[in-house]
């Protein structure tokens, strides 16, 4: 709780610091990287907001040993420790090969500085720490629907790492609080905590905290990574779309909290975003979502992932959540399926019909999980219809014969049968 | 004399609360004893004792490396675990008296994902009689949060509208093994009061 509570602290100062919407801070990566041209204008305003007192982090650079930013690497260095070996770790080796290609693809020169771990969390989120270590959580995979909304994440964290954000940030905090606070964030994170404990997760992201300028920051470099590599621009404002969407459904103050604490207004992030990407792709083309690619390597994980998200039982905000991957039109049976077992779960008025509507139509798709004939089969009982009962649970073990309670539905049909 | 005791006495309750620490009682080899007002079982060996979020628990090495948990009686419309302080309530999974032992099994995935159990695997899950009532058994596998990894099992059964469930659970490195058997034999030794 102290942790927490440290962590709060701390976004309320990282918070206190935000600047005014600032259209350059979006805008001057694209110019550095020669994804846009600036106009004299441009070159002047820019001037006047950049904040260039650190260089850019060099690839293969670490910091002197008796420097601050040597204890920043230090505090990280542990939580990197407690992420290899954490329960919560998912370390299907197709998937971080896939997430380090990414990253590799984005930004070449940094392919060997930046590790990737993947955790079991099932809100939207991902962090960057300034000794190179990329954190990514199962609820971001679950919600991008394309490589190139994965891309717009992976390159805004890389953005904040190139221009040592966290750096930036401890002499900001430093210089306007003083050093204790930052002392005690980094004692909680170094302290009894593990990556599977959200308190912890939420400490090391306030380490991380960034203002609102470094965002938008941060936010330029993800859109001129993404065009340097050939991904359509347009979907980092896409995603923001659909993540907005489901923050104005939610009911789970956790859900909002990671999200945009720190972060620029969602509306303004959007209109920015998607402004730029018009300007990137009217002085380009070729540019691509790799929707496919994506599909190959992260629908075989998509199952579990939502049934992670079940459990978080924010209902409302579930159903936004899977009508947009419905829209999104990839297994369908299985999204259909988990709709149903929304609304089994959820019990509201008129659920119960809804759910079997729900699993009946994941049933008339092409491909669905086996578990939707279980959960017709179970349904089909509570109405007393022991007919369609039997016939669901019958085609499920034909479909699942190796499945783990094979043994009780056999048992449940021969009670039924009686 | 006496007033040492109550200052013994006093600092001993001190640390316990300032610690944390859960107060046990021993269960005696050999002779049968009530849980929870719930059921009678026979315990086969020693076993330390406590009670924590409206369960009661058994352990001979300590609850991080083995322990049996009793669910004495859940209600319709109750969770299994109390929330715990921080936790919002609303978010535990709740026992419904209409549901089958399948869905009994769902919740109890769902209970321990709450808790903070990752990567649970159910290996196995049959019909049982528990005390002359139809349930269930499942055995499962789990990691912390910290990456250790347990295994366990759960049989439960529903009786007059009341969930009644025993979970056994260990580190898969020795400690689940070592009173498994134990364990399994208390659960078959289940009498309902």
């Amino acid at each position: 709780m102290i942790r927490l509570i440290t962590a709060l602290l701390f976004l309320l100062l990282a918070g206190a610091g935000c600047a005014t919407m600032n259209k350059q801070q979006y805008e001057q990566p694209l110019y550095e990287m020669d994804v846009l041209e600036q106009s004299n204008a441009d070159t002047l305003q820019i001037q006047e907001v950049s904040n260039r007192e650190l260089e850019n982090q060099k690839p293969g650079e670490r910091p002197p040993l008796d420097s601050d930013e040597a204890g920043l690497w230090m505090v990280m260095d542990k939580a990197e420790f407690d992420y290899k070996s954490a329960g919560n770790r998912i370390d299907d080796q197709d998937l971080n090969d896939y997430l380090k290609d990414i990253v590799c693809r984005l930004a070449p020169e940094y392919c060997g500085d930046i590790r990737v771990y993947v955790l079991q969390v099932p809100y939207f989120n991902a962090s960057m720490a300034p000794n190179g270590v990329l954190l990514i959580w199962s609820g971001l995979l679950l919600r991008v629907t394309n490589e190139a909304q994965l891309a717009s994440v992976i390159g805004h964290e890389i953005g904040h790492y190139i221009r040592r954000h966290s750096l930036q940030r401890l002499h900001d905090v430093v210089n306007t609080s003083g050093a204790l606070v930052f002392v005690q964030l980094a004692t909680a994170v170094a302290g009894v905590g593990v990556a599977g404990d959200l308190a912890y997760l939420a400490a090391i992201s306030s380490l991380q905290a960034y203002s609102r300028d470094q965002e938008r920051e941060a936010d330029g470099y993800g859109l001129a990574f993404m065009a340097r590599a050939g991904y359509e621009p347009h979907e980092a404002g896409d995603l923001w779309e659909k993540v907005i969407q489901e923050v104005e459904a939610s009911k789970d103050k956790n859900f909002s909290l990671l999200l945009f604490d720190s972060h620029p207004p969602g509306r303004e992030r959007m209109t920015a975003l998607d402004e730029l990407s018009d300007r990137i792709v009217a002085r380009g083309n070729g540019f691509s979502t790799e929707a496919e690619a994506f599909r190959e390597h992260l629908l075989p994980l998509r199952y579990k992932f939502l049934q992670d998200e079940m459990h978080l039982r924010d209902f409302d905000r579930t159903e936004v959540l899977l009508d947009q991957l419905i829209e999104d039109g990839a297994s369908l049976g299985e999204l259909f399926y988990f709709k149903g077992e929304l609304y089994r779960l959820r019990g509201e008025e008129d659920d119960l019909n809804k759910a079997l509507a729900a699993y009946e139509k994941a049933r008339s798709e092409a491909e669905f999980p086996p578990e939707t004939l279980r959960a017709l089969g179970l349904l089909y009982l509570e109405k007393g219809e022991s007919v369609k009962a039997r016939s669901s649970l019958q085609e499920y073990l034909a479909l699942k014969p190796d499945c783990v309670d094979r043994e009780m539905i056999i048992y449940m049909l021969s009670r039924e049968g009686q | 004399m006496k007033y040492r005791f109550h200052l013994i006495a006093a600092v001993v309750g001190v640390i316990l609360i300032v610690t944390g620490c859960a107060h046990y009682t021993l269960i005696e080899a050999g002779k049968k004893v009530e849980v929870g007002q719930a059921f009678m079982v026979d315990p086969g060996i020693s076993w330390s004792m406590a009670k924590e979020n409206g369960v009661i628990i058994w352990t001979v090495d300590g609850p991080g490396l083995q322990r049996l948990i009793f669910f004495p009686g859940i209600e319709d419309g109750s969770p299994l675990f109390k929330a715990s302080p921080g936790q919002e309530a609303e978010k535990m999974p709740i026992f419904e008296a209409a549901m089958t032992l399948l869905e009994v099994m769902d919740l109890l995935e769902a209970t321990l994902v709450q808790r903070q159990f990752h990567q649970i695997k159910e290996h196995n899950l049959l019909p049982l009689t528990i005390g002359g009532h139809e349930g269930f058994w499942v055995d499962f596998s789990y990691a912390s949060k910290a990456g250790l990894e347990y295994k366990g099992f759960a049989a439960g059964a529903i009786k007059e509208r009341r969930l009644y469930l025993v979970m056994y659970t260990g580190t898969a490195l020795h400690y689940y093994e070592k009173y498994a058997a134990e364990a399994e034999k208390i659960v078959k030794s289940i009498e309902f009061m």
